[in-house]
């Protein structure tokens, strides 16, 4: 089968002309198909894009003209179909190149004189393969271009519905207005943040670690200095990134508030283990007030039960230790990781 | 009523679950995949499940909203494919489209309550 956009066409119903154009082209690996009729010729124009049409002058009759002149109609924009006209020497050139330029838009007409000069003529038709060879570039450019817009539509909407969510939630949850938009500017944020590593690192992994770093930057100022992570090289993909980022940022709000970040000694462990096919990340508080298990649940542990189930296909186990809030995330390592995750020198098991 | 979430975003997940429960009915389960769902659904009695297309194993929700609808149980999309909707509505009780206004969710509980 040829390459697509790469068959000649011809239509030289006359003496031997088909036979030998097809065979010129043949010693020149250039893929053709002859057609007799015009009817044959019709039947082909409607169904595909050729890479160039040969056509001898007596052939071009009024009905070949119509159907060239239809198939061109129907032709898609990024297509210019290369007409080569094989005319007889001394026949009124100038005319007849007007009148197919007028009666067929989209295409080039090209005129070789016989007897043909065979280069002349291969020239002209590689030429014209050529063109094809960028007009299928251009093609598939339309084309993915076409498929990205409806996926950036998809993921933006996706993205609303999120910070939909999150407004109507933390509205729900919020006592002024103050607090509301404190709290929704810092898990809108937060989401930005996740989005711009995840578009930086090239938008489908992002490293676990500088996740976790990125996402508790914003608390250094608020007394959210004493953090410790520790764990081996993990690539997440784009759904991980956003339910662990989203998920730190509710566990260090929550330390801000009433955890070990709330006293000037606490300290924070973020520890990550990977062993086999399984992942555990293990939030360790220490050093800052007795906790008590909260009598209702917040946004913050609603988001983070939630997120984790979501993410690993099981809840998190939480405790409210008498040293402060830890809280085991386990599952499967494969629903967090990114498939392909780049130049990665991972030892079966690690951790500490 | 009991309600069932099949969607694979956490965050609309809660939202749906804070709306369910404020109205009165429960939330029986979530799921974030069609293979997940499907032995919860063996086992589970719900009223109306809510149903995302898009989900962590592909383009299943229209597999799971054919499912249910095979054994005459009553699904409404909640999804960002608006066009792939519309042409699967006939598997559904109604569409709910991404970003949503709470009302949209309230007024399909209320259909299925009534």
């Amino acid at each position: 089968m040829p390459a697509d956009l790469q068959q000649v066409f011809i239509h030289a119903p006359f003496r031997n002309d088909a036979k030998i154009l097809q065979s010129l082209l043949e010693t020149h690996d250039i893929p053709s198909e002859v057609f007799a009729s015009e009817a044959a010729l019709a039947e082909a124009l409607g169904d595909v894009l050729p890479g160039a049409l040969i056509v001898t002058q007596e052939a071009l009759t009024d009905r070949v003209r119509d159907i060239v002149r239809e198939h061109l109609a129907a032709q898609p924009d990024w297509s210019e179909l290369t007409a080569i006209v094989l005319v007889e020497k001394g026949a009124p050139q100038a005319t007849l190149l007007r009148h197919l330029t007028e009666e067929w838009p989209g295409s080039r007409p090209v005129f070789y004189q016989r007897p043909l000069a065979t280069l002349e003529l291969l020239s002209g038709v590689q030429s014209a393969l050529l063109a094809r060879i960028r007009q299928r570039d251009v093609r598939d450019h339309i084309a993915l271009e076409r498929e990205l817009r409806h996926e950036l539509n998809h993921r933006v909407k996706n993205i609303l519905a999120s910070v939909n969510s999150i407004f109507q939630m933390t509205a729900r949850a919020s006592q002024t207005l103050d607090e509301l938009k404190q709290s929704f500017g810092g898990r809108l944020a937060t989401l930005g943040g996740v989005h711009s590593a995840l578009f930086e690192a090239g938008g489908e992994a992002v490293d676990l670690e500088g996740l976790v770093s990125l996402v508790l930057s914003p608390y250094a100022t608020e007394g959210g200095t004493g953090s410790e992570l520790s764990g081996p090289e993990v690539s997440l993909n784009k759904d991980a990134a956003t339910g662990l980022g989203l998920t730190v940022h509710e566990l260090a709000t929550n330390a801000i508030k009433y955890g070990a970040w709330s006293v000037p000694t606490g300290k924070i462990r973020i520890d990550w283990s990977v062993k086999g096919a399984d992942f555990e990340l293990t939030w360790t508080e220490t050093g800052g007030p007795e906790l008590a298990a909260p009598t209702r649940k917040g946004y913050g542990t609603r988001y983070v039960r939630a997120a984790l189930q979501n993410l690993l296909g099981q809840p998190p186990e939480i405790r409210y230790e008498a040293s402060g809030l830890v809280l085991v995330a386990r599952g499967p390592r494969r629903h967090i990781e990114s498939p392909s995750p780049p130049d990665r020198n991972e030892p079966e098991t690690v951790g500490p | 009523m009991k309600i069932f979430c099949l969607e694979d975003n956490p965050l609309v997940v809660m939202h749906l679950e804070m709306m369910i429960e404020d109205a009165g009915h429960n939330c029986v389960g979530t799921a974030a995949s069609f293979a997940e769902a499907l032995p919860m659904w063996e086992e589970l009695d719900f009223d109306l499940a809510f149903i995302d297309i898009d989900l962590v194993d592909g383009v299943t929700g229209i597999d799971a909203a054919r499912w249910l609808k095979d054994r005459n149980r009553p699904s409404c999309f909640v999804t960002g494919q608006s066009e792939l909707a519309k042409a699967h509505s006939d598997l559904v009780i109604d569409i709910v489209t991404k970003p949503f206004d709470e009302s949209e969710v309230l007024r399909v509980l209320e259909m299925v309550r009534s």
